[in-house]
């Protein structure tokens, strides 16, 4: 369970450009619950998905992973609990380290980096395995260079990579805005698929309204910083493509 | 991969001795320098003097152009062609070459002593194969002596060094004793190269020194005009321990010529070409050492230099 | 042919200075200048131990550590300090000259009588045979080692921070301790070769670093070229790639001076020969 208590967050203080995004923010988000954040520039989506990776500190109040603080955590440290998924579909993986590579740092993001070898047969047959059910035929390419694949394959293996070792929360940042809309179609199914599979808590934000009407369990939109509308369960399953342009226009 | 393979074939192919009807000479510079220069010429000279000259030695000549890795392969290119003897000019060579060949005999000038460049063993013995010519640091005290004799009232000297070069920092120590016991006030400023000598000397003349010293140092060679178009706007004047200096501007120096310390090396090792044996051969002293004055420069500062200095022009 | 055999040794002395300039340039991607000093560290620390009476074998570990300090400072003045990574490595480079100066007590200081690593470790033959063998062993012994670091979690870690920071922090590695790790482990092999060239030479000589950090980037670069044609390019085939290229610039060096080529001509001889190794496979292809 992910609670945002009391949040507020001010940027450029005391200046001219001075804006507080977030005042006493309370958000709780439940286990294995997809949740998708929409919200128009300005909202507060960045900077609440920023404030959960720990790219920000709040200025007051507290965020919770299972009743534990981690509001002062930072974002390297965070990586104990929470895997990121980044728009720039180039900037989850290591372009010069291989597909095995990757997927080893992947499998070891809540422990320390020690001196042994990870990448043994045993592993390699793992992680091909696992591969193997994205169905993309990266299987067999495991000692290629990530920086030899596409934007979509590497996204792809990204999200599949966030499974990988104990996640209790996945965040995906517009994971495939960057994606031409043919991959962007596959990409989200398979992120869907490793979502439910893996039964993750996840929270995505998203300016696709069709993925917004096909995924997650909830749906909640911010306006200035507030929660405007909430809906989950059959109340978002009602929801209309009419409805989320009217509500964006209000 | 063909073109690397080609210029290692062309490598070995050059790889050959040379003919060996006329004798080698290696001579190693460690850069480019006119007052060093003069060392060389008069090397040479020595050597065409006693009827050594290109048409029956063969001269390999490398300048290392300052940098320290392209002087020990000069050498060792030099080393493979069996050379009959090595000649080095300034220090740093004559070091380079004493650690990469124990056997050829190696003929040094414009260098100290052995035992001031730590070249000798525990037993206070220079190498066995080392000869030339060296100077030792005594010359300093009569040259900064000169301004006593000439400025009796100086009170205060100053001189700017470079700590890297090993001769300028012994020359320091040794100026800065004879200067204590001649009760003369030594104000002295460290400067790493030549760009920053301005503002140095600038700031040394704030001190209201009587006259400044230029002790044998590259930076204060290379930068000698600038020391001295500061020191005369601030009517001081400059004195050397350097001849190839009262030239450029210092009022009067004593010390060694740089040419003809080439040239005494380049008499013994004539000697060693004829009698083709280092037997009896030792490294020497410099032996030629000038007092000279610039008359301009003198008169301009209204002093006098009796007959035992010869004029410079 | 001993003339060649020279080259090459110098080439293997150099090599662990090219190794080191690979991690902080090509790992780790940080430009780092600290190396002209440490390698005279390196090499200062050789001196004054050996020629103290100490066996060259207790100087090699404390010459590495030495250089180690000297990367892991300037990582920190880069990290912590958030100050530049070219002049955090101009600032310690700086701050090295007058250590040297100070730990040598003069501005060159030889060799002479003393044992070395090359004839402390009993392998018979010449003093150049000597010099081969135990540069072979040592710069082989780096090699491997480091080939089985980059091989570890630890290494791959390492190689991610330079190659993507953003994921590899989001994988829960503190880059800023990396960073210093990295160019500490770079200045560590730097001073080792200045360690090494130093009982080549038979002198330390406080401006003995000056322009080494242009010959490192040179043999890497060299190496790169050399062995881009591989399709497959592991750690251990870049690592070689890097050992031969400071041999080969050497050998080129040799050469040009065999051939009498004027010194200040040396640099444009290797950039000439460098675009020839670099333009030839993209003639080829244009054919």
């Amino acid at each position: 369970m992910i609670e945002l208590k009391g949040i507020s967050k001010t940027f450029n203080k005391n200046s001219a450009n001075e804006n507080q995004l977030l005042n006493d923010f309370n958000l709780t988000i439940r286990k294995n619950e997809f949740t998708l954040i929409v919200g128009s520039n300005g909202s507060g989506k960045s900077t609440l998905f920023n404030l959960l990776a720990g790219t920000i500190i709040p200025d007051s109040g507290q965020i919770l992973i299972d009743e534990k603080d981690i509001s002062s955590v930072k974002d390297f440290r965070r990586s104990k609990w929470i895997a990121r998924i980044f728009q720039d579909p180039l900037s989850g993986t290591a372009p010069e380290l291989s597909i095995l590579e990757n997927f080893r740092l992947a499998s070891i993001r809540t422990q320390s980096k020690s001196l042994r070898i990870g990448t043994d047969r045993k592993f390699k047959d793992q992680i091909r395995e696992k591969i193997a059910g994205l169905g993309l035929g990266l299987e067999n390419k495991l000692d290629q260079s990530m920086g030899s694949l596409s934007g979509g394959q590497r996204q792809a293996l990204t999200i599949l990579m966030a499974t990988s070792d104990d996640t209790r929360l996945l965040l995906l940042d517009e994971p495939v805005a960057a994606l031409d809309p043919k991959t962007a179609t596959t990409i989200m199914k398979l992120a869907n698929e490793i979502i439910r599979k893996s039964n993750l808590t996840a929270i995505m934000v998203t300016h696709s309204m069709r993925d917004v009407m096909e995924y997650g369990d909830r749906l909640i939109m911010l306006k200035n910083g507030e929660i405007d509308r909430d809906l989950s369960g059959s109340d978002k399953k009602k929801v209309q493509l009419n409805d989320l342009y009217d509500w964006f226009g209000e | 991969m063909k073109s690397i393979l080609s210029i290692f074939l062309l490598a070995l192919i050059s790889c050959s001795s040379p003919q060996s009807n006329k004798l080698t000479i290696g001579f190693i510079d460690q850069l480019q320098d006119e007052t060093l220069e003069k060392a060389k010429t008069g090397f040479f000279d020595a050597l065409k003097q006693n009827g050594f000259d290109s048409s029956n030695i063969e001269i390999i000549y490398r300048n290392a152009q300052n940098d320290q890795p392209t002087m020990l392969q000069s050498l060792d290119y030099i080393i493979s062609q069996n050379p009959t003897l090595i000649a080095t000019n300034p220090t740093l060579p004559t070091i380079s070459a004493v650690q990469k060949t124990k056997t050829i005999p190696i003929f040094m000038m414009v260098s100290p002593r052995p035992d001031l460049a730590k070249l000798t063993d525990a037993e206070g013995k220079a190498p066995a194969n080392l000869f030339g010519a060296y100077e030792t640091l005594d010359y300093l005290d009569t040259a900064l002596l000169l301004i006593k004799s000439v400025l009796p009232n100086a009170k205060k000297v100053g001189t700017i060094f470079n700590q890297s070069e090993p001769q300028s920092v012994d020359a320091l120590a040794r100026i800065e004793k004879t200067c204590k016991e001649a009760g003369l006030e030594l104000i002295k400023m460290p400067v790493n190269n030549s760009s920053e000598t301005q503002l140095v000397v600038a700031s040394l003349l704030t001190n209201n020194i009587d006259a400044f010293f230029a002790l044998p140092d590259n930076t204060v060679f290379s930068s000698m005009e600038i020391i001295v178009k500061s020191c005369d706007d601030k009517k001081v004047p400059v004195f050397t321990s350097e001849e190839g200096l009262v030239s450029r501007g210092a009022v009067a120096a004593f010390g060694a010529d740089m040419y003809q310390w080439g040239f005494q090396s380049g008499i013994q090792a004539a000697g060693f070409l004829k009698s083709k044996s280092t037997v009896g051969l030792q490294p020497q002293i410099v032996s030629v050492r000038h007092r000279v004055y610039n008359p301009a420069k003198a008169s301009q500062f209204n002093l006098t230099f009796d007959s035992t200095f010869t004029s410079v022009k | 042919m001993s003339f060649y055999l020279s080259a090459v040794i110098l080439g293997l002395g150099f090599a662990s200075l090219a190794m080191g300039i690979f991690i902080s340039m090509r790992i780790f991607n940080i430009p780092d200048i600290t190396t002209d000093g440490s390698f005279t560290l390196g090499g200062v620390v050789a001196a004054v131990l050996i020629s103290g009476g100490h066996s060259p074998l207790v100087a090699l570990p404390i010459a590495f550590l030495a250089g180690a300090i000297a990367g892991a400072l300037t990582g920190i003045i880069h990290t912590r300090l958030k100050v530049n990574a070219l002049l955090a490595g101009i600032l310690v480079m700086t701050a090295l000259y007058s250590i040297n100066l100070a730990l040598m007590g003069r501005s060159n200081l030889p060799l002479i009588n003393t044992p070395t690593i090359f004839n402390s470790l009993f392998i018979p033959g010449t003093e150049i045979q000597q010099q081969f063998i135990v540069l072979i062993i040592i710069i082989s012994i780096i090699l491997v080692t480091l080939v089985w670091l980059m091989k570890t979690d630890f290494g791959l870690a390492m190689r991610a921070t330079g190659n993507n920071e953003k994921m590899i922090r989001a994988l829960g590695v503190n880059t800023d301790v990396m960073k210093i790790f990295g160019l500490a482990l770079a200045n560590g092999l730097t001073a080792v070769s200045g360690y090494l060239i130093t009982q080549v030479q038979g002198f330390a000589d406080i401006n003995m670093g000056i322009g080494i950090v242009i010959i490192g980037l040179g043999s890497v670069m060299i190496g790169q070229i050399l062995f881009s044609f591989k399709r497959k390019e592991t750690i251990m085939i870049q690592l070689l790639g890097v050992i031969v290229g400071s041999i080969l610039f050497r050998m080129i060096l040799a050469f040009a001076l065999s051939i009498g080529i004027d010194a200040i001509y040396l640099k444009l001889v290797v950039a000439i020969f460098v675009l020839a190794v670099v333009s030839i496979p993209n003639i080829k292809s244009k054919a």
